[in-house]
Formats: C-alpha cells, sequence, structure tokens
C-alpha cells in the first residue's frame, strides 16, 4: 500500500510523538524513501531526537592495539632478520670452502675489524673479503635484533636471533684463526 | 602538506603513532563498536583498524585530512569483518529487513543474539543500537554516526539508496522506542 504526501503531513506529529502505529509508520517511511520532499519533512521532525552515539574506548584498549602493531612490525621484521642469519650461515660454509689450504701465521682478527692478511693461494683474498662481510652483515643483524629487543625486552623469538648470531660469530671467528694458523 | 605527527609516524615513530591512536580512537571505536554492536568484537576491530594503517601508513599521501582516511579505512575493515562474521551477507540481511518491511514478520527487525533486555526498563544507546538487526545497523551507523550520504551507504553495503533511507528512517524509530 502506498500513501501520499498528504497523508504524511498528516501523520507526522504523531510519527514524531511516537503515537502513529507501527505499520504506518513503516509505510511513511517507505514513501519518504522515495519522495524527496516527505523525506525532509520527516528529518526535520525527527532531528535531534537520539542521543549522540559516543561510547569511550575501554581503558585497555590503547595498549592492546600499540602491541598488536608492535607485534605486527615484528613479524614482518623477523622472517628478515631470520633469512640474514641463514644467508651468514651458507657464507660462513663458502669461507670454508675459499680459505687457502696452505694460511701463514696472521695477527689475531676480531670481528668486523678484521684485517687483511698476507696469505698464499689464489683464493685467500676473497675468503678476507668473505669474512669481512659476514662480520658486518652480523653486527648489521645483531644491531637491529637488539633495537627490536629494546621495543620488546624480553622476547624469546629476538634473544634466540640473538644467540644465533653470536654463535656464527664465533664460528666465523674460529674458521678465520684456524685457516691462519 | 602531511600533519608532521602523520609523518614522524610514516618513519617508524612509535610514540606518533600512539598520538594518533589517541587523537582517533574515539570515533573509530564508535564506528566500530555500532557496526558490530559488541563490545568485545569492537575492540578486536579497533585493533584491526589501527594494525591495519600501520601497515598502510606509507601509501597515505596526505591528499585527504588523515582523519578521513583512517575512517575510511575503518569503515573497509569493520564492514569486510562483519561480513566474515555473518553466514548471510549484509545484503541478504537486508533483503530479509525489507521483507518485514512489508509486514510480513513484524517481530524480528531486531539482531537475534543481541542479549536481552529486561521488559521496561529503557536502554542506553550502545545497547539499543545492538538490538538492531546487522543491517539496519549498518546503515543507521553509516549515516548518523559516520556522516556517509545515502548513494554511498547503498553502494557500499549493495542496496538501493531508497532502502537505505527507509532503514534509516526504522532504525531511528525502533532506537526512540527502545530508549524511551
Amino acid at each position: 500500500m502506498t500513501i501520499d504526501c498528504q497523508v504524511v503531513a498528516r501523520d507526522l506529529d504523531a510519527y514524531r510523538d511516537g503515537t502513529l502505529h507501527a505499520a504506518r509508520c513503516e509505510e511513511l517511511e517507505a514513501h519518504a524513501a522515495q519522495c524527496d520532499a516527505c523525506l525532509m519533512q520527516l528529518e526535520r521532525v525527527t532531528a535531534g531526537m537520539l542521543p549522540v552515539f559516543a561510547p569511550t574506548p575501554p581503558s585497555t584498549l590503547r595498549d592492546d592495539v600499540l602491541r598488536a602493531v608492535a607485534v605486527r612490525r615484528r613479524s614482518r621484521r623477523l622472517p628478515r632478520l631470520a633469512r640474514t642469519a641463514g644467508a651468514l650461515a651458507a657464507a660462513a660454509l663458502l669461507f670454508v670452502m675459499l680459505r687457502p689450504t696452505t694460511a701463514p701465521p696472521a695477527p689475531t682478527v676480531a670481528d668486523s675489524t678484521i684485517v687483511a692478511v698476507p696469505v698464499s693461494g689464489a683464493s685467500s683474498a676473497s675468503a678476507d673479503e668473505i669474512a669481512r662481510s659476514e662480520f658486518r652483515a652480523l653486527d648489521d643483524a645483531a644491531r637491529e635484533l637488539q633495537a627490536e629487543l629494546t621495543r620488546t625486552p624480553g622476547d624469546a623469538e629476538l634473544t634466540a636471533l640473538l644467540r644465533r648470531i653470536d654463535d656464527q660469530r664465533a664460528s666465523l671467528r674460529r674458521q678465520v684463526q684456524d685457516a691462519r694458523s | 602538506m602531511i600533519d608532521p605527527t602523520v609523518a614522524a609516524a610514516q618513519r617508524g615513530d612509535e610514540g606518533a603513532f600512539a598520538a594518533l591512536y589517541d587523537a582517533h580512537a574515539t570515533p573509530i571505536y564508535a564506528l566500530c563498536l555500532g557496526l558490530a554492536g559488541d563490545r568485545t568484537a569492537a575492540a578486536e576491530l579497533v585493533q584491526d583498524v589501527f594494525v591495519r594503517a600501520w601497515e598502510k601508513l606509507a601509501t597515505f599521501r596526505g591528499e585527504s585530512a588523515f582523519g578521513t582516511w583512517l575512517h575510511r579505512l575503518a569503515v573497509n575493515v569493520a564492514l569486510e569483518s562483519v561480513r566474515r562474521g555473518q553466514r548471510r551477507s549484509l545484503r541478504v540481511q537486508i533483503a530479509a529487513d525489507l521483507r518485514l518491511d512489508d509486514g510480513k514478520d513484524a517481530n524480528t527487525p531486531f539482531d537475534a543474539a543481541a542479549p536481552s533486555v529486561e521488559p521496561g526498563v529503557a536502554m542506553d544507546l550502545e545497547r539499543a543500537i545492538a538490538r538492531l538487526s546487522a543491517g539496519m545497523r549498518a546503515v543507521f551507523v553509516l549515516h548518523d554516526v559516520e556522516g556517509y550520504q545515502h548513494a554511498e551507504i547503498g553502494e557500499r553495503l549493495g542496496i538501493a539508496e531508497g532502502t537505505s533511507k527507509a532503514h534509516l528512517f526504522r532504525a531511528r524509530r525502533l532506537l526512540r522506542e527502545m530508549l524511551s
């Protein structure tokens, strides 16, 4: 059933007061949905009848949100750092394969401050380069992990990755020393 | 020109991102609570919105106000989630609501899953909105809380503009009844 604009005009007050029968209310609303003039009338008589909807967020929500963002950020960074650690393991293997077979005595080597030493064999320079590059990459990865750990102290995954990098560094140092002894 | 706080957040400044949360959390929570009709679900939605905002922050170029950009994102996330969470899509739900408009069933314009309310006890607006059907709730929140026009609501929900208008008035009327 449809109603016309005159009926709407007649029933507006009852609609506003909540005394109009539900079925008639729906007819009136359906008509107004198709008739701009009646829509404006309906808007006019019902304007401001509802309170503003402004609920307060729970007090714990802020921490939850910021924690969720931190977890998300970390979950995106961790795979990259883990891949770095994996790549370093592969590089270490390459270093072993390239190391000179008859290396002369070498000075003590310390992490990324490793210095080039005269070695015999065509591959010794390459081995040195690889070692330096590996130490630098390990240092970079460790710095990133430390920074991440500062944001999320005590994080088990980050701690494990850091330990893995320390192990890699120690292993690489041994290999370099072996190669030069 | 991008707001300095937004720019700082884009560079990874967590304090700046927290400031953005503080500035926008209340209206975003209202949107999520209105659409979800449930506080727990709303809190999860707000988390999703801000995580998504963080992920997409680099794509914000300052072509609109950050708040506008964030609200658009929030509406997308919330509607997507509400749709996922329902067996019937909003469109089907709204179609069902329309059949109610035809007077075939006048008893269920409300969300059956919403908490029941003691007869004779006036509700607050939050609980009243939660009692609306999902379709009506979506129209009401998008129009009266978010300020969307009916044409856009129709587009977003896959319904006719006239349907959106009819739903809005019906939702407002039911809310008034529940609040009185």
